[in-house]
């Protein structure tokens, strides 16, 4: 049993949980809303309340509903608001869930309050003391969410920047005109020019003058109409112009698809383009050094071994005076 | 004059042939507005985004308009579509919930 109600008087806790008592349920799970006396350090002295009554009801009778939905063991829900004024630290709202174990009307409960904050339409002015009374917001409420403008667009991705009438305008003007062609062409296939058929209209008693002609290259009888796009969605390459990737970030479009083309006719893979440039620029690195270093000599052993020689040869020039004396001496000897 | 005020503002709408509809206005935009509850002449047919256009611009709802909420036959309406209303129908201003 649902028991839903807004009522003008005091509320008793007691009242309401009795009303989901039964004998197969261990468990009656109460929430109840008490109102509060201080609100931003001011000092609350009533809260009002107002529903639309009948709105409101149906609003609980479907949180009930999505309760049974997701809670099958659920016996029984009370739901009771309370409206109009109410002093501080007396109840505004007393739920009460009873069901066989405590899990389900534990958690029933719960969901209860958070629905019943979030989509009922009830509504309460704080009244302090000393300022103006304040109409509250809950944060559960769903009018904020749909509200809430879209955030975080760029802005170069908006490409039409009218009111959503304007908007709605030319979406019936499209379709308007797209049907308008539709019709043109419905008209000519079905309806051909007088010059052709004007003969057999006289024989024939279908309603529409229809000519089947076998199409050289389709199947069907109908005339093929193909679309060439000049520019649009179709034409735009299907990567995002905004979403940088890198195979088309140095080539021309049509460069890129050719090199894939035959990258993958040669079963080479797609390369990441900047592979060949990092190859390059180390190529250019070690050219470079090579040409500054000698420690770098071993790279060009290979090509140079003429004039790797040269500077021993060159070294023995590099004795002094004395040391020629002394081999001269040397070389006299031996003989 | 309702006629002259709406052409005026560029509402493209046949005042003239319109139904009857019952207007209420709950917590912040009943005080706003200063009624409870009113009848007005509407379309059979207006877009949502023009009917809100019109309550807000009419009852002093101009500062909530952003967060208000409509409900035909208290049922809310989606924001994106045309309402089809119909003699007895009743419309509701419904400002951000604070229940519980």
């Amino acid at each position: 049993m649902d028991h839903l109600k807004l009522i003008p008087d005091k509320l008793s806790v007691e009242e309401v949980s009795d009303l989901v008592l039964d004998s197969r349920c261990g468990a009656v799970s109460v929430f109840v809303g008490i109102t509060r006396d201080s609100f931003d350090g001011k000092k609350v002295v009533r809260l009002e309340y107002e529903a639309y009554d009948s709105m409101a009801l149906k609003a609980m009778q479907s949180i009930c509903d999505d309760v049974r939905d997701k809670w099958p063991a659920v016996h029984s829900i009370a739901m009771y608001h309370r409206l109009g004024c109410v002093p501080v630290k007396e109840a505004s709202v007393v739920i009460a869930v009873s069901s066989p174990h405590r899990v389900d009307s534990l958690e029933a409960v719960s969901y209860c309050i958070d629905q019943l904050k979030a989509s009922v339409p009830i509504w309460k002015k704080e009244v302090y003391e000393d300022q103006e009374p304040v109409w509250k917001e809950n944060n559960e409420c769903i009018s904020k969410e749909q509200i809430k403008p879209p955030e975080n667009i760029d802005k170069n991705l908006v490409q039409i920047n009218v009111s959503s009438e304007e908007l709605e305008k030319r979406i019936q003007n499209f379709i308007a005109r797209k049907r308008e062609q539709v019709n043109i062409s419905n008209i000519h296939d079905f309806i051909p020019s007088k010059g052709e058929s004007e003969t057999e209209d006289m024989e024939t008693c279908a309603r529409v003058r229809t000519q089947f002609v076998k199409r050289s290259d389709s199947k069907g009888h109908l005339k093929i109409r193909r679309v060439y796009n000049e520019w649009g969605p179709q034409t735009v390459s299907r990567h995002h112009p905004y979403i940088k990737e890198e195979s088309s970030q140095n080539l021309p479009h049509s460069i890129a698809e050719r090199v894939q083309a035959i990258e993958s006719f040669l079963n080479t893979g797609p390369v990441a383009p900047d592979i060949y440039k990092r190859l390059k620029d180390m190529e250019d690195k070690i050219a470079y050094l090579q040409s500054i270093s000698p420690e770098y000599a071993m790279f060009w052993k290979n090509k140079k071994v003429e004039t790797e020689e040269l500077p021993e040869t060159q070294s023995e020039y590099t004795f002094t005076a004395e040391d020629i004396a002394k081999r001269i001496e040397l070389l006299e000897k031996q003989q | 004059m309702q006629t002259q005020q709406v052409r005026r503002r560029g509402y493209n709408m046949e005042i003239e042939h319109g139904v009857p509809v019952k207007l209420i206005f709950f917590a912040q935009s009943r005080e706003l507005a200063g009624v409870r509850q009113t009848t007005i002449n509407l379309p059979t047919k207006i877009a949502y985004q023009q009917l809100l256009n019109l309550i807000a611009n009419r009852y002093n709802l101009e500062s909530i308009k952003n967060n208000i909420l409509l409900a035909k036959n208290e049922e809310v309406i989606s924001d994106n579509c045309d309402i089809e209303l119909r003699e007895s129908d009743n419309i509701a201003v419904i400002p951000p919930l604070s229940g519980g």
